[in-house]
């Protein structure tokens, strides 16, 4: 079992509807279907045909230019996301860091919100409260832990988000661009916990534009354009140099 | 089987008739997320109040103390259990209709949380549900102090007040899960919800109990369940049946049940396609 694929992904496609006009969308609700007009685009294509397979314990990158569909392809396997077609299989609990501190409430004190937080990543509190010493160690709160978070800076409240996320032990990681939070020496221990939680048994998907990051923690490094994975994974270099190509030919066209 | 044996995959179509089985598992296998939510929302709901939970039962309270000097001291009307009556139609009605109000936004509220993180989303309709049942039992033990006020005796009919809660609960719940979907993809749904709500209000029996409904028209008025369970809170306070029958507990029961299930095989059906409209 140790060679199993933990996360297959079979040539996913998915389709973002693009928003109507108010009026012209309420006349398609009732018309649409029958007369769509010839031309107008209703959707788009974030995920054009994407296969990716994972092996347990393997830790993957990926990188792409801004709108390339990394981070939907995380939702994606994260089970936000249905696929327009293809599909998606995943083996053990799957924890997806997108955004920190999901949920957070700020009328809760700093312990309730690590509970409440740790149950939406899908840990219980039993696990949660074990590693409850850890986090308040690594945020560094003190005794503010028992105040509501309404009344923590906006980096007390990034550093209680990090802390519960990276204390967890999860099985499937996906890491979406969440690296820098608060004061340089917190992102200076937060990028060792990053490679702790890496070099652990987990198996790992980090999206990010850094190549020294994912050139440190990758087995494997992939490169997303318009969709769809243009490279091959056997070599990493190649992968960056994509990322290049393509991060200057999409910021030319902005200019 | 253990989460981490488990295998995910996403099917390519949704399960329909299966879907109240695939509701009941999801919920099982985070009821430690649903007790958080609904917990976190008892919690802020009363946040920063000195009388906290208190406020459940003085806000009925309040109810009926004005309803007293209103309808009994300046209409001078001859039921002097009119108050109370009032009261409890309020409480059973509020509870449906912020019940069907909460679980149809259930999916817009939680739109940022939908997006960072997967949850099935059935949690976010059932803790908002949830919230409003325990709401409505806080704001039920009013009646302990009250029934002793009015000197009316507890009896074993006392039981109906959990058929009854559940009843007004599962009725907003099944409504909502069907119109959840539609809110995220039309969001003018709210407020058809609101129209609803504020019909249903006065052809529930809030105001007025089934005494006040002549007889050719009882079978008319008990095929509305919210309106019979409005009324079982009633038969189970003051002890007695009344105009109420059994068929109509059946039935609005048979509707509840229907409701819930088939506002769960809507929901699970839709519910995929309508996050990308979050």
């Amino acid at each position: 079992m140790i060679e199993a694929n933990v996360i297959q992904v079979e040539d996913i496609i998915l389709d973002f509807p693009l928003r109507q006009n108010g009026p012209a969308f309420l006349k398609e609700i009732f018309t649409g279907r029958f007369r769509r007009r010839k031309g107008t685009k209703t959707h788009f294509r974030a995920l054009e045909g994407v296969s990716l397979e994972v092996r347990r314990g393997e830790v993957l990158g990926i990188m792409g230019p801004n709108g390339a569909g990394k981070s939907t392809l995380l939702r994606v396997i994260a089970g936000i996301y249905a696929p327009d077609k293809g599909v998606v299989r995943t083996r053990g609990r799957v924890t997806l860091l997108a955004t920190l501190g999901a949920g957070f409430q700020n009328d809760l004190t700093g312990i309730e919100n690590c509970y409440l937080n740790g149950s939406i990543l899908g840990f219980s509190r039993k696990e949660v409260e074990a590693i409850m010493p850890d986090i308040i160690a690594f945020s560094g709160i003190g005794d503010f832990i028992h105040q509501p978070i309404r009344t923590y800076s906006s980096g007390m409240k990034a550093r209680l988000a990090f802390s519960i996320a990276s204390n967890m032990e999860p099985e499937l990681l996906l890491i979406d661009e969440i690296l820098a939070v608060g004061d340089a020496d917190f992102v200076q221990r937060s990028q060792d916990r990053i490679r702790e939680m890496v070099n652990g048994d987990a198996t790992v998907i980090i999206v990010s534009h850094r190549v020294a990051t994912l050139r440190n923690l990758c087995d494997r490094v992939f490169c997303m354009h318009k969709g769809k994975i243009v490279t091959d994974g056997t070599d990493n270099e190649v992968a960056f140099d994509a990322y290049k190509t393509y991060s200057a030919k999409s910021n030319e066209g902005s200019k | 089987m253990a989460d981490s044996g488990s295998t995910y995959a996403h099917e390519a179509r949704p399960p329909f008739f299966s879907a109240p089985y695939h509701v009941v598992k999801n919920l099982r296998n985070h009821s430690n997320v649903l007790k958080h939510f609904i917990g976190r929302d008892l919690k802020v709901n009363y946040h920063g109040a000195v009388l906290g939970y208190a406020w459940s039962m003085l806000e009925p309270l309040a109810f009926t103390a004005i309803f007293y000097v209103v309808f009994v001291i300046l209409r001078g009307s001859p039921d002097d259990q009119l108050p109370l009556k009032i009261m409890i139609g309020i409480l059973m009605y509020n509870c449906f209709s912020k019940t069907f109000a909460a679980t149809t936004k259930a999916l817009t509220r939680n739109a940022g949380l939908i997006r960072q993180v997967y949850l099935p989303r059935e949690i976010f309709v059932v803790s908002s549900a949830g919230f409003q049942i325990m709401q409505l039992a806080l704001s039920l033990l009013i009646l302990i102090p009250l029934m002793w006020i009015w000197s009316i005796e507890p009896t074993a009919h006392l039981l109906f007040l959990i058929p009854a809660m559940m009843g007004v609960c599962s009725v907003g719940m099944g409504l909502g899960f069907m119109l959840a979907p539609l809110q995220a993809r039309v969001r003018d749904t709210e407020q058809v919800v609101n129209i609803l709500n504020r019909a249903g209000f006065f052809l529930s029996g809030v105001f007025y109990s089934i005494d006040y409904i002549p007889d050719e028209f009882i079978d008319i008025y008990t095929l509305n369940p919210v309106a019979v369970f409005v009324e079982l809170a009633r038969v189970a306070v003051y002890g007695e049946m009344g105009k109420l029958t059994w068929d109509d507990f059946g039935y609005s029961s048979g509707v509840a049940i229907f409701l819930m299930l088939f506002g769960m095989m809507i929901f699970k059906r839709y519910e995929r396609s309508v996050v990308k409209y979050l």
